[in-house]
């Protein structure tokens, strides 16, 4: 565990059995074996979730009413355990969940506050000298002789959370329990967790009060089906959860129906030994597996927020995915098709390069300026290397053992070697794409904002020439068959094709709206362009440079 | 943690009664009284000692059916916390069961009483009193340990339960005593019940100043430590998710 972290989740999952009937005798047991339905169904309420809060940090859940959010506090403070999965953490403790519940109503205030405070681990001493300061919290100096079952609901909750808040814990896990008291005393809660926050304490809390999310919390997280959709700053979540919602809509005449969603197809990789496509759809969360041979959607797999970037080991057997929006790196078994794990990562992960002699992979971290280092083998993260900027597209150079970042913000490309940076080369406006012609040993770097590609040579670092293509390029991809190189331009809606030894422009295709991802399958001469804008995929012929097919992707939207 | 909540519990036993703690100490004597009024003057038995006989196994058998039963409802009594606090849950079990070892001892205080007005002078094996509670606490606890778990998932339980301890209740020498089936074989059967044994014992050792053979001795202590576990284990494998059942 970092030592940062106050918390960690790592693939965290738990279904409960809703029975249809609910037996609770032993009768109904007895009978219920040899009754042959089966009469409950697994109910699957958190799905593979990986998070982690800092130190000092406050992080806000959101989600929709039933997402998860409840059992992930109480797995959290562990009174429940989960079906798979793990989390960690370093510090005391102290839950907020339904106030009061503990209480007995014939006890008196004081006898109460006791009882509690043995219940959270305190001793009979402790607990008494704290109770004159938690009356004064609560306000109910007068009723400490009072038995609870003669205080109101305001009264109880007050108390409540005034005996939980005086156990001065690290870590705190609220419940929606600021919705408690009247207005002032709610002001109070909110004075006091603002100053627990100031002593560096962790807050984990639940709301629906999207305002006290953007207000109080530095990074909040959206539980959409049981799944992480989104973790980041609070107003991304906040927008996150409006899209979220907005997917299912009410009208006037009291219907629920679907809206259109966008798939948003981003980038592909290509594994042309097994003729298969991989597709991120960015806004859809789904990778999309493709047959390159005759061009068809063979699967579709939801996965964490926002999958962004792709990429296939060297044995072809496992597929790497970063998930931008929910921080972590989805693997997927290339042969079943499925889900195995995910890896927690850095904040706003964007590129990924392999080391396939090492067996590691290197994530860039866009939030975080920082470079995540993970072993393959033991999916663990071994090292991260902090960047000047924010890191965007990486390239592995297997033959000079370089890794070459692009930092979008201050226009460099940094280049790493044994996780140490070794050199830093001044490039065009917004870098972001990088790959590399292994014939040639030169790196090529898509430079957004200055319309053209620079040409690195991968043994001195030098620049040797830009090439200039047309508005807004953004993905690029290399075929060794051909030594061509194929760049997406985004503004403009084309492709350009350039050769790989005379780095010139040999041709530029038109291709469907908005293209920001392309693949080449290069046994069979195809290249796989990602249509970002219209959600489809122009497939093109190699040799004739012809768009041979046009791939509907809005279809696998409407059928998830 | 486990005294406090122990002792929480017995105040409250008696909370809002005219003479609160007294009672403790009062209800015991009282209904000590009353069994010995009927038993001696109604019924008439041919035990040595007979009302201290009788006090000694019902006190004893008091404590293992009340802890018994009230542990039936550890958890589900406390589901509040239970499902707000994370706190070892073996405590619950096991405060039940040192709330109704604190009343014992009081009643045992009755039984003292009773002693001095009947002028008997215990016998020096009244050394084996402390190890027979020992291992009527150790007894108790395994069973409250399946039972509080058990509940959670079987309501019907504690129906079942008390049918048990009414049945139980005849097969200890409370009210006879084991010498009164001249046949080893039921004895052997009646042995079987394992509160029997830790009785039996108490009555030759307090009463009679007669010791247990060595093998008497070893059975009970073996089969009351074999229970504790076994109910522990049971609790282990159960508790963790009583809390999504309840």
């Amino acid at each position: 565990m970092d030592k940062n972290n106050a918390i960690e989740v790592h693939n965290l999952s738990k279904s409960f059995k809703i029975y249809h009937e609910r037996k609770t005798t032993l009768y109904e047991h007895i009978v219920g074996v040899f009754a042959r339905n089966k009469n409950y169904e697994e109910l699957k309420v958190l799905d593979n979730v990986s998070f982690s809060v800092k130190k000092g940090e406050m992080l806000g859940i959101i989600g929709r009413n039933g997402e998860g959010k409840t059992t992930l506090l109480r797995i959290l403070t562990r009174i429940i355990k989960p079906s798979s999965g793990s989390i960690e953490t370093d510090g005391s403790i102290a839950p907020f969940l339904e106030l009061g519940a503990g209480f007995q109503s014939e006890l008196n205030a004081t006898e109460n506050i006791i009882q509690y405070g043995i219940f959270l681990g305190f001793t009979k001493k402790e607990i008494k000298s704290k109770i004159p300061s938690i009356l004064e919290y609560a306000e109910l100096e007068k009723f400490a002789d009072t038995k609870l079952k003669n205080f109101s609901s305001g009264m109880y909750a007050r108390l409540a959370f005034s005996t939980a808040i005086q156990t001065n814990p690290e870590i705190l896990i609220v419940d929606e329990v600021l919705s408690v008291g009247d207005v002032a005393f709610q002001e109070k809660c909110f004075k006091t967790f603002s100053s627990f926050k100031n002593q560096g304490k962790t807050i984990v809390f639940v709301t629906h009060n999207l305002s006290q999310i953007t207000k109080l919390c530095d990074r909040a997280i959206l539980l959409s089906n049981g799944k992480l959709n989104t973790i980041g700053k609070p107003h991304e979540v906040v927008n996150a959860f409006y899209r979220v919602i907005e997917k299912k809509m009410l009208t006037k005449d009291g219907q629920v129906v679907l809206l259109e969603r966008h798939c948003g197809p981003h980038s592909f990789f290509v594994n042309s030994n097994t003729n298969k496509a991989y597709l991120a759809n960015l806004s859809a969360d789904i990778i999309s597996i493709l047959d390159t041979k005759n061009e068809t959607i063979i699967k579709n797999i939801p996965v964490a927020a926002s999958p962004r970037e792709l990429i296939v080991d060297q044995t072809g057997k496992f597929l790497y995915v970063v998930n931008r929006d929910a921080d972590c790196l989805t693997i997927i078994d290339t042969n079943l098709q499925e889900i195995i794990t995910t890896v927690l990562v850095e904040e706003r992960p964007r590129g990924i390069a392999i080391d396939n002699s090492l067996n590691r992979l290197y994530v860039a971290n866009r939030d975080s300026r920082s470079v995540s280092v993970i072993d393959i083998k033991t999916r663990k993260i071994v090292n991260s290397i902090l960047t000047s900027g924010q890191p965007q597209g990486m390239c592995f150079n297997t033959s000079t053992k370089k890794l070459y970042v692009t930092l979008s913000d201050n226009d460099q490309t940094i280049v790493i070697k044994d996780d140490l940076i070794i050199n830093k080369i001044p490039v065009g406006k917004f870098p972001c794409s990088v790959t590399i012609n292994e014939k040639n040993n030169l790196i090529y770097i898509v430079n957004r904002d200055s319309n053209y590609v620079t040409v690195i040579n991968g043994l001195s670092d030098r620049i040797l020439q830009n090439i200039a293509v047309q508005k807004s390029p953004f993905g690029i991809s290399y075929d060794p068959e051909t030594n061509r190189l194929y760049v997406c331009n985004s503004g403009s809606n084309t492709v350009s094709i350039i050769d790989g030894n005379t780095n010139m422009i040999i041709d530029t295709i038109a291709v469907g709206n908005f293209p920001l991802g392309v693949g080449v399958d290069e046994r069979l001469n195809k290249i796989f362009v990602a249509n970002e804008a219209d959600d489809s995929i122009s497939v093109i012929n190699g040799t004739s440079h012809e768009v041979i097919e046009t791939i509907d992707l809005r279809k696998i939207v409407e059928s998830i | 943690m486990i005294f406090s909540i122990a002792i929480s519990d017995l105040k409250l036993r008696y909370k809002n009664s005219f003479l609160g703690f007294m009672w403790s100490f009062l209800e015991p004597l009282l209904m000590l009284g009353v069994l010995y009024l009927v038993f001696t003057n109604i019924l008439k038995s041919n035990i040595v000692n007979y009302p201290l006989y009788l006090l000694l196994g019902l006190i004893m058998w008091n404590m293992f059916s009340r802890s018994t039963s009230n542990s039936l409802n550890a958890i589900i009594s406390r589901r509040g916390v239970v499902s707000q606090i994370y706190f070892p849950r073996e405590v619950l079990p096991i405060a039940t069961c040192i709330t109704t070892f604190i009343m014992m001892i009081f009643e045992f205080g009755a039984f003292a009483v009773f002693m001095i007005f009947f002028h008997f002078i215990p016998p020096y094996t009244i050394a084996f009193l402390p190890l027979l509670l020992v291992l009527l606490f150790a007894l108790s606890l395994g069973i409250s340990f399946s039972l509080s778990v058990g509940n959670v998932y079987f309501r019907d339980l504690q129906y079942i339960w008390n049918v048990i301890l009414q049945a139980g209740f005849f097969t200890i020498p409370i009210i006879f005593s084991l010498d009164v089936y001249h046949n080893e074989a039921i004895k052997k059967i009646l042995y079987l019940n394992p509160v029997t044994g830790i009785i039996d014992i108490a009555h030759n050792t307090m009463l009679y100043g007669t010791l247990p053979t060595a093998n008497e001795l070893t059975y009970t202590v073996v089969l009351s430590f074999i229970i504790l576990f076994f109910g522990y284990a049971v609790f282990r494998k159960f508790e963790s998710k009583t809390i999504e059942v309840l």
